[in-house]
């Protein structure tokens, strides 16, 4: 699923749904960027003419709106995700996009199994709205409070919630649950994708080698121009790839790996 | 009436005075879809090496909270072969000039390497890196010493007739010395500001942000620092002097031209801005028009003229 046409846009935010005090839904205008995305790629957004933050902050397509608006899912982190999620309908973004590969599905497979942890959701959402059929997607959150979903995104993607403290749906991590749901699958038709904590992605990984079940993982690193030039992004590898290299670009060769592409051992932020 | 921004090192001959920083461009091509190439009078690419690096462990970036950038990356190339058969020919009858970087682990292997491009018509002129401060071999310690410049620079010098930039780090104490070394040795010009050696630490987990532990500053607010040592050996050389470190707009720019800079480069802001060539042209040639100049060239003599009034006001604090 390869794009590799990139553009800078001025984009507008044209909606804009709070989720909870720290998560909102931004739609924001911007055409060219809409119209070239596919699922698993993300933008990557200059905050502030500033330089405060400096660098831009990389975020996840959620889904394309009628054509010409793309919709991000954004949770206050830190310096800039807390200032780009200050910004108000009518305020401009300024996006660099879409990057990245996607997500790629072998058609041997016949369902998917998305395990999303927060704001992990985005880029499995976007692929669901691909692929609605024999889609399960689970979905955790540590309470109510902080799922970035609305009422009416569970209901209309029959997501799978588990809170980790029982105050929706199941009570216990998304692994505990995606655990329930693996013994009535098929493994050797299902696709497993995740995106979400370094932990809980590491977990799946180990869960997925041993029930000899395939998948991808979108993963994050730090990224400073994303479309890999700086070599800031590297994800450690399990083989070595081209040029015998042990690592590979988050922002290029990703964001989308397949599980046993990555070495989990090795978090990008440090371990 | 068009300002003229045509811009001359030594033999080189840019378009305009704007030159895409090494690491900061890639190998050419990646920018190229949302770039206006012909902004910049030459592009400089990632700095290659004898052998392909894979690069330093991770995590190999970080900003600082005043707006800089720590990294690194540890010189992560795809090495000198596969450099000239695979990237260079892609930057066949591009709209910009090419300049290949190069670092080497001792002083013949830079010789070697540039032997081996001197068989490619594609680059117009080398960049001698001197000053990479996240390799041990090759990096930091060739731009501190005076004596391995010189035999550096004069290796170099005997294996192409192109010209040739030394890339000077501002961590050299004897900076202008260094820089002498350059000139006396055949080299067409210098370049600098290299990175600084920075630091930062996570307060809460007790690491270090980078994993390397100290790395390369960059950005903003190093601009201050790297435009003192470009006055510094304008001041000490009388090849051209290439200017960076911090530009971000076109007033930052202006000042590397005024303290005496024949070009600049622009590095971290690239990342933020793929585009602020662009930008940066075009406040540079409204202010030479406010100033009734005809070509950016003339930039330089503005502020040197006013120094000749003021050369008594040297200490401060
Ligand atoms: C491909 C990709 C897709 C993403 N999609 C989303 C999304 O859809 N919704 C969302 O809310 N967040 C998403 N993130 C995470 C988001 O980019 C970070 O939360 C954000 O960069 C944090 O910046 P900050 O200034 O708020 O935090 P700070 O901690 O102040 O940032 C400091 C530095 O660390 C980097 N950083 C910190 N956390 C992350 C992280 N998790 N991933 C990458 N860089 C990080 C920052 O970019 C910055 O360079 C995504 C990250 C990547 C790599
Ligand atoms: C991520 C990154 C990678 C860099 N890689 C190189 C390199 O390979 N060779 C080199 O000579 N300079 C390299 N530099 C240094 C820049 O070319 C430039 O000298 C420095 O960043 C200062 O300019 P700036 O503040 O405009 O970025 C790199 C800088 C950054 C931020
Ligand atoms: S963020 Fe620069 S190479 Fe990936």
């Amino acid at each position: 699923m390869k794009n590799s046409k990139i553009f800078q846009e001025i984009g507008m935010i044209v909606d804009k749904e709070e989720l909870n005090s720290t998560t909102a839904i931004v739609h924001v205008h911007s055409p060219n960027i809409a119209k070239h995305s596919i699922p698993g790629q993300f933008v990557h957004i200059r905050i502030s003419d500033t330089f405060n933050p400096l660098l831009r902050r990389p975020f996840s397509i959620q889904n394309v709106i009628e054509q010409d608006n793309i919709e991000l899912l954004i949770r206050s982190y830190g310096r800039g995700s807390s200032y780009l999620l200050q910004k108000k309908i009518g305020d401009e973004v300024n996006l660099l996009g879409p990057l990245g590969n996607g997500w790629s599905v072998p058609s041997r497979f016949k369902t998917i199994v998305g395990v999303s942890g927060g704001v992990g959701v985005a880029p499995i959402l976007f692929l669901q709205n691909h692929f609605p059929e024999n889609f399960i997607h689970i979905l955790g959150a540590k309470t109510v409070g902080e799922l970035p979903v609305s009422r009416k995104m569970i209901q209309q993607y029959d997501l799978k919630i588990a809170t980790e403290d029982g105050s929706y749906g199941f009570y216990g991590n998304a692994i505990d649950l995606f655990l329930e749901y693996i013994q009535q699958l098929d493994v050797h038709s299902t696709f497993l994708v995740t995106c979400g904590p370094w932990k809980m992605m590491h977990e799946l990984q180990k869960i997925a080698k041993n029930f000899n079940l395939s998948g991808a993982i979108s993963a994050e690193a730090r990224m400073g121009c994303a479309v890999g030039v700086c070599q800031g992004c590297a994800i450690t590898l399990v083989t070595p790839s081209k040029l015998n290299s042990c690592f590979a670009l988050c922002c290029k060769d990703g964001p989308i790996f397949t599980l046993e592409q990555i070495n989990m051992e090795v978090n990008p932020f440090g371990n | 009436m068009g300002i003229d921004t045509s811009c001359k090192i030594g033999k080189l001959q840019l378009t305009t005075p704007i030159i895409a920083a090494s690491g900061c461009f890639g190998y050419g091509t990646e920018y190229s879809e949302i770039c206006d190439l012909k902004a910049f009078g030459a592009i400089v690419t990632k700095t290659i090496t004898p052998q392909p690096r894979v690069g330093n462990s991770t995590p190999r970036i970080w900003e600082t909270p005043n707006g800089g950038m720590l990294n690194s990356i540890g010189l992560a190339n795809v090495g000198i072969d596969c450099y000239i058969k695979q990237k260079l020919p892609e930057l066949k009858n591009y709209p910009t000039k090419i300049i290949v970087s190069i670092a080497g682990n001792t002083i013949s292997e830079y010789g070697e390497m540039v032997e081996k491009l001197d068989a490619s018509d594609v680059w117009a002129a080398l960049e001698i890196n001197i000053s990479c401060p996240n390799v041990k071999e090759g990096g930091i310690s060739f731009g501190t010493n005076t004596r391995m410049t010189q035999d550096l620079v004069k290796i170099c010098r005997e294996k192409t007739t192109r010209p040739i930039i030394v890339k000077l780090t501002p961590m050299a104490t004897s900076l202008s010395e260094i820089a002498k070394v350059c000139e006396d040795n055949g080299a067409d010009a210098v370049s600098l500001v290299n990175t600084y050696v920075g630091m930062a630490i996570d307060i809460y987990s007790l690491k270090p942000r980078i994993a390397t532990i100290t790395a390369g500053y960059s950005g903003p607010p190093i601009k201050p620092m790297a435009l003192a040592r470009v006055w510094e050996v304008v001041n000490a050389v009388s090849i051209p002097v290439i200017g960076m470190g911090g530009i971000c707009c076109g007033e930052d720019a202006i000042e590397f031209f005024l303290a005496g800079a024949t070009a600049i480069e622009i590095g971290t802001m690239i990342y933020v801005e793929p585009n602020i060539a662009k930008n940066i042209l075009n406040d540079i040639t409204h202010y030479c028009t406010l100033k009734n100049l005809v070509s950016t060239s003339q930039l330089a003599g503005l502020f040197l003229k006013t120094r000749e009034f003021n050369t008594t006001c040297t200490i401060s604090g």
